[in-house]
């Protein structure tokens, strides 16, 4: 029979919340959104026994299920979750209840809204702990599905351009995704579709060297979209501008790292050789070696840079934190590109920390809009002493995100940056000029919007200018508690990557 | 059960039982204060003062304990564990209780806990909802250079450094509703950020390459001379870090803005201590820059009095003309604090060729008088600034010494300790500054140009300290304010009474009992190596011997004399405008620097490379994908008009493409023979 | 006997006549006459080769062909009466509903 606690939580987890969305569909306008935050309990409960199992286990699958599915191409219904996914998992069931919470005043279509939330974590829970290519690439177009909707119906003025360019964009990068994914199988020729199987054929036998370079061009382009990195990240400002605060949350609390996920564990894993080797490239006089870590490192830098100085000349503050999140996954970029345990393990960290601190950031622009009609900063100014727990909480956000020590978002970058340092050595001196842009951009919009004198414009009821309200507070309260938990002891999380990221090494430095 | 006696282990004896509660306890109460002030601080007394009062002086009262074991010939005592592990690299949380620490933190809590008694008066007309606010804003802050200064590796002190940043920002942009205090914090925060970022490449440098931040370790780590190039550059970004704290060329341009905080902020944290921070990280870092050797560390050092020498003198010039009685304090701080690096320049100069660890005693004498003093002009100021109804420009002021006497006798008491007249505490340390650097320059001549620098920023700072007490106080009164001035509270005198006699009385420590070089010298931990100092009474008579004394003495009283004939009479009517053109308005200005670099580069240059991303973004990248779409769209767009709806066009298609298909099969067959 | 390419030549004309009908006319009512040649045209055809060959079978289809024809024309007539009362009209670029 299945045991639940162990192979069978995780396909039960899912199908738990799957259940929910539909009573939650069922019910009626009033109470769906209170059955919608019971149905994403069980998962939270899961999660959280999941994390803490992992955070002491070695470098193995735990709770790891594997069934016959369809036997004539070979893909199972195989779940797992290690140091890796165990987190990711867990960050994608705190946030489901929060922004359920933070949402509950919705009055448009509720049943289908709650329900759409909750399919997505059902959904995205099943991106991070399938173990099988096939399984994982029906869970990740899956995703697209709620997110469409969500932006689509709930979202702002010109959120049928958003939606649809959301959809088509990382839709298409998907496909590519997929050719990936096949190439991957039948390369191996062993006719399976599991994740452990690969990484295993990937280490020992190895894939064809041209063969894999194309293929995992391939799985980058997919991943990298999703993440965003530059140049593929101009999906990302739309879509968030337009969705509502709960798809917003979503969006850059889970949906981003979908991407990074997939690299660190397929992508970089099954194919590793093909990830550092060198190619030596001659233009005429000119000759040169470049190698897709090397592409990392640039793709990192640029997007970090590119997207710090994009956050300078935002005005809307929904789109500022956009940028910022294209910003905060470069350094996820640069992390993978160092090939150290310091940077893999703050590239990790930095997914959960910029998953938990970029939702509360996107509740903060909720509310904000909430409490003054406006998002846009121009318009702004002087807000404070009307909406002082507003801007304390977004204060304390915003100094979250640009790593003030004692909160998560520092020990990701330190790590990350102590990676660079020993992969790249002095090129760390590109990348770091970030912290002070970033804290620039994050102060002046504090200044802009929230300090100083009052600013009357006609756009902003200063009438009707009230705090957030409590829902909104205490969900956003939960996360910085989360991340000042998380900054303090960071051991916590830490125990759980170390074992993968010396797994993922071993297989890089190895044969 | 309680253990009194701390445990043996090696270098430095663990802390254990009670004491290591203690211990903890220092930096730990301000931080509980403030957490529980800043949530339930309105329904208390003052808004909230009572808890962090009586946290800091919990925190002073553990923090003497230590210090008189210290003076009894306490051995230092370390305490550390694991922090988090990542790969096989472990981060550690640990405390270290050395000469150098205990010192200073006996001396933060001190001073901190007379400013918040102070500030207590000082602001009794804000509103509770928001002074909660400012209370637990500043206990955090104790807490966090009682951090700073009590933790045993980089990283922790970082992390205390980075929420000391923080308070300050939070506590310049106190008054956030005036666009000049929000533009001053974020100004301090992003200033200090980019020294951060430097202090932060080296500790990155020396954890990758050493594996361990733990001061201990680190200093007597066996592979320190193989990796001297990467220990250089550590050092060097470890005193960048310093600079952007310290405020010191180039670097300076936020202290005189963060004087828009309210005056015991100013007092606290960017005279007191926060600015201290950078000289201590220097200080602490000693024993890396020595293990450069001659040479290299050579260069390292005189790099370091460069830049406190050159900061000493121009600060101060900008001092002469200041109007504002904070922003001549505010200048003065940073040319103090320029003395105390040159000083640690030119000790580890000295301490490199000749094994004298006068210079890093000097350094720290200095930090501790001008830490004294300084606070005391600063709360003395904030006293006046009080009495005049919130008016701060010195041309408004006047005569204020008939109204005002305990606020008129303490500042000068500062005044001249400043001006370093003796018996005077700045009297002792700024000789034994100049004469480290005069020392030092018969070994390298560029001291010697730094000691003529020192020199003359000692008769700057006679001078304009005095201008300031005599525009103040002496004449007769220039506006109302003035007239109806009036002393203050003793909750304000007692505390100004109390740094008054400090001020006087620390410098005598040098020569008196064991002498302060018996207690803070280099090296400072007893495991660190053999320790070098001066017998006191020795070091008296060289001190009033030499005739390098009497020459920073006159031109102390030089400086004085000058200001007295300037300005006793009142404001001269030069200087009654503010100062536009010439001479005095390139100082007013501080020489344009801001205007030609700063302000360039952040509003010109970063919003320029800003606003061309953005258009390349929405147009250039952006574009490319809408111009996909567009493309396959117009495809579209031509091809469906050939669904015209009309039955004749769909039979005319039905005709076409059977012919075609016959044709095909025509040729198919006929080709292949299926 | 009739030589058969006259016979093709008829049958040939007005297959082509009725297409260009189909194609080309604008009232529905012209269209279905038009059909109505197109197949008389195959008919033509089918009794001619049958005549040749000496074989009936193409004289079985010509009556299929007829009989089609007529329910063909019936029902034709049926819907373009219901479009009629819609569009009042029998101009066929009136009903051009199924487009893009």
């Amino acid at each position: 029979m299945l045991d639940i606690l162990s192979e069978g939580l995780i396909p039960l987890t899912i199908l738990a919340t799957l259940v929910g969305t539909l009573a939650t569909y069922a019910s009626s306008n009033r109470t769906s959104r209170l059955v919608a935050l019971v149905a994403s309990l069980p998962a939270l409960a899961a999660t959280t026994y999941m994390l803490w199992k992992v955070g002491f286990g070695g470098a193995t699958y735990e709770f790891h299920a594997s069934w016959e599915w369809i036997a004539a191409i070979g893909a199972r219904l195989e779940f797992g979750v290690d140091g890796l996914s165990a987190s990711l998992a867990w960050l994608t069931a705190v946030l489901t209840p929060l922004v359920i919470l933070y949402s509950w005043h919705e009055n448009t279509k509720p049943r289908l809204f709650f329900a759409l939330i909750l399919l997505m974590d059902a959904t995205v829970l099943g991106v991070f702990t399938s173990l099988d290519l096939f399984l994982f690439y029906i869970f990740w177009e899956f995703v697209l599905v709620p997110m469409y909707f969500l932006i689509a119906v709930w979202g702002g003025p010109n959120r049928k351009y958003a939606s649809t360019k959301f959809f088509v964009y990382t839709g298409s990068a998907s496909l590519v995704m997929l050719l990936g994914f096949m190439a991957l199988y039948f390369g191996a020729g062993v006719g399976s579709f599991s994740i452990p199987v690969l990484t295993a054929i990937g280490h020992t036998l190895g894939y064809a060297k041209e063969f894999a370079m194309l293929a995992f061009a391939a799985l980058a382009i997919g991943f990298l979209v999703k993440m965003p990195s530059v140049p593929f990240h101009t999906w990302l400002p739309d879509a968030h501008v337009q969705a509502p605060t709960a798809g917003s949350v979503l969006l850059a609390g889970v949906l981003l790292k979908m991407g990074s996920y997939g690299l660190m564990r397929i992508a970089i894993p099954i194919l590793g050789d093909a990830f550092t080797a060198h190619h030596a490239v001659a233009l005429g006089p000119i000759a040169f070696w470049w190698s897709y870590q090397w592409a990392f490192y640039v793709l990192g830098t640029v997007s970090v840079l590119y997207g710090a100085f994009l956050c300078l000349a935002q005005d809307d503050l929904k789109s500022l934190i956009a940028y910022s999140s294209v910003s905060h996954m470069g350094m996820v970029t640069l992390a993978l590109a160092t090939v150290t345990p310091l940077g893999f393990a703050g590239a990790a960290y930095m997914n959960v920390a910029h998953g938990i601190i970029a939702a509360g950031m996107f509740m903060a622009a909720g509310s904000l809009q909430h409490s003054t009609g406006t998002r846009l900063l121009s318009r702004l100014g002087g807000i404070a002493p009307r909406v002082p727990r507003l801007t304390g909480l977004t204060a304390t956000l915003f100094l979250a995100s640009l790593g003030l020590p004692g909160l998560m978002g520092f020990i990701a970058e330190f790590t990350i940056f102590a990676g660079t340092w020993q992969a790249f050595g002095w090129l760390i001196l590109i990348p770091i000029w970030s912290i002070l842009i970033t804290a620039g951009y994050y102060l002046w919009a504090l200044q802009r919007g929230f300090y100083g004198p009052e600013v009357r414009h006609p756009d902003v009821d200063w009438e009707h200018m009230h705090d957030v309200p409590t829902t909104e507070r205490w969900s956003m309260v939960a996360l910085i508690v989360l991340a000042l938990v998380f900054g303090v002891l960071p051991g916590l999380l830490m125990g759980s990557y170390n074992a993968w990221t010396l797994q993922v090494l071993a297989l890089l430095g190895g044969a | 059960m309680a253990d009194l006696m701390p445990v043996m282990d090696g270098m430095v004896q663990t802390l254990a039982g009670s004491d290591l509660w203690m211990a903890l306890a220092i930096p730990a109460l301000p931080i509980l204060a403030a957490l529980v002030t800043f949530f339930v601080g309105k329904r208390m007394w003052r808004g909230g003062a009572a808890l962090p009062i009586a946290a800091i002086a919990g925190s002073l009262g553990l923090s003497l304990v230590f210090f008189l074991r210290m003076l009894n010939g306490g051995e230092p005592v370390g305490w550390s564990i694991a922090w988090f592990k990542v790969g096989d690299l472990t981060f550690t949380v640990g405390v270290l209780f050395d000469n150098l620490s205990v010192w200073l933190m006996t001396l933060v809590s001190l001073l901190s806990l007379l400013i918040v008694v102070f500030s207590t008066a000082y602001l009794a007309d804000e509103t509770d909802e928001h002074l909660r606010r400012y209370y637990a804003v500043k206990a955090l802050f104790v807490a966090g250079m009682l951090g700073s200064v009590v933790m045993d590796n980089y990283l922790l002190m970082f992390i205390f450094w980075e929420i000391m940043g923080l308070c300050s920002y939070l506590l310049i942009g106190y008054w956030y509703t005036k666009a000049s205090a929000a533009t001053a914090a974020k100004k301090a925060f992003l200033t200090t950020r980019l020294g951060d970022i430097f202090l932060f490449l080296g500790i990155i440098l020396l954890f990758t390459t050493f594996k361990t931040l733990s001061y201990r370790e680190l200093f007597h780590h066996p592979d320190l001379a193989a990796h001297k190039d990467i220990l250089f550059w550590a050092g060097l970004c470890i005193f960048g870090g310093a600079v952007g704290k310290s405020a010191q060329f180039p670097l300076d341009l936020w202290l005189p803005d963060a004087m828009e905080g309210p005056t015991t902020v100013s007092a606290l944290i960017h005279a007191a201590t926060m600015v201290k921070a950078g000289v201590y990280l220097v200080a602490r870092t000693f024993p890396l820059y020595v293990a450069l050797g001659l040479g290299i560390g050579d260069s390292v050092f005189l790099l370091i009095g460069l830049v406190g020498g050159f900061t000493a003198l121009y600060t101060a010039t900008m001092a002469l003309v200041a109007l504002d009685i904070k922003r001549v304090l505010a200048y003065s701080t940073l040319s103090q604090l320029g003395y105390m690096f040159l000083a640690l320049g030119a000790g580890g100069y000295l301490f490199l060729h000749t094994g004298s660890g006068a210079g890093f005693t000097a350094a720290m004498l200095h930090l501790m008088n001008h830490a004294f003093f300084k606070a005391l002009l600063f709360l003395g100021s904030a006293s006046v600034i009080l009495g005049m109804h919130h008016h701060q420009d010195l041309r408004e002021m006047g005569g204020l010494r008939s109204k005002m006497k305990v606020t008129y006798l303490t500042m000068l008491i500062g005044s001249l300790s400043i001006a370093g007249i003796i018996p005077l505490s700045g009297f002792w340390s700024k000789d034994e500054v100049l004469s480290t650097a005069f020392h030092a320059g018969s070994l390298n001549g560029v001291f010697f140009v730094l000691w003529g620098m020192g020199l003359l920023t000692a008769a700057m700072t006679a001078f304009y300290m005095f201008r300031m007490m005599f525009l103040a106080f002496h004449g007769k009164p220039r506006t109302e304010s003035a007239e109806n001035a009036h002393e203050s509270p003793a909750t304000m005198t007692v505390p100004l009474a109390l740094l008054a006699v400090a001020a006087a009385v620390s410098g005598l420590w040098l020569v008196f009992g064991p002498g302060f070089s018996g207690i803070i010298h280099y090296p400072y931990s007893a495991d660190l190596g053999e320790a070098e100092f001066e017998a006191s009474g020795h070091l008296l008579m060289e001190i009033l011997t030499a005739p390098l004394t009497y020459l920073s003495l006159a031109v102390a009283l030089g400086g004085i004399l000058v200001a007295r004939s300037k300005y006793k009479a009142g404001l001269p009517a030069s200087e009654a405008e503010v100062p536009t053109r010439g001479v005095r308005g390139l100082l007013y200005n501080r020489y344009y620097v801001t205007q030609a670099v700063y302000e360039p580069l952040g509003n010109v240059v970063a919003m320029g490379v800003a606003k061309v991303a953005n258009w390349f973004d929405r147009k250039g990248i952006d574009g490319a994908v809408n111009g996909v779409a567009n493309v396959a769209d117009r495809a579209g767009a031509r091809t469906r008009r050939w669904q015209d709806g009309k039955l004749t066009t769909y039979m005319a298609s039905v005709a076409v493409g059977v012919a075609v298909a016959l044709f095909l099969l025509h040729e198919v067959v006929l080709r292949f023979r299926w | 006997m009739i030589p058969i390419a006259w016979t093709l030549t008829l049958s040939s004309t007005l297959l082509a006549v009725g297409i260009f009908g189909l194609l080309a006319q604008r009232s529905a009512l012209r269209i279905l006459v038009s059909v109505e040649l197109v197949l008389n045209a195959a008919n033509i055809n089918f009794v001619a080769f049958a005549n040749i060959r000496g074989q009936s079978q193409g004289l079985v289809f010509t009556l299929f062909v007829i009989a089609l024809a007529a329910a063909e024309a019936a029902v034709g007539l049926a819907i373009l009466l219901h479009a009629y009362r819609h569009v009042r009209s029998v101009d066929v670029n009136k009903m051009t509903l199924l487009r893009w």
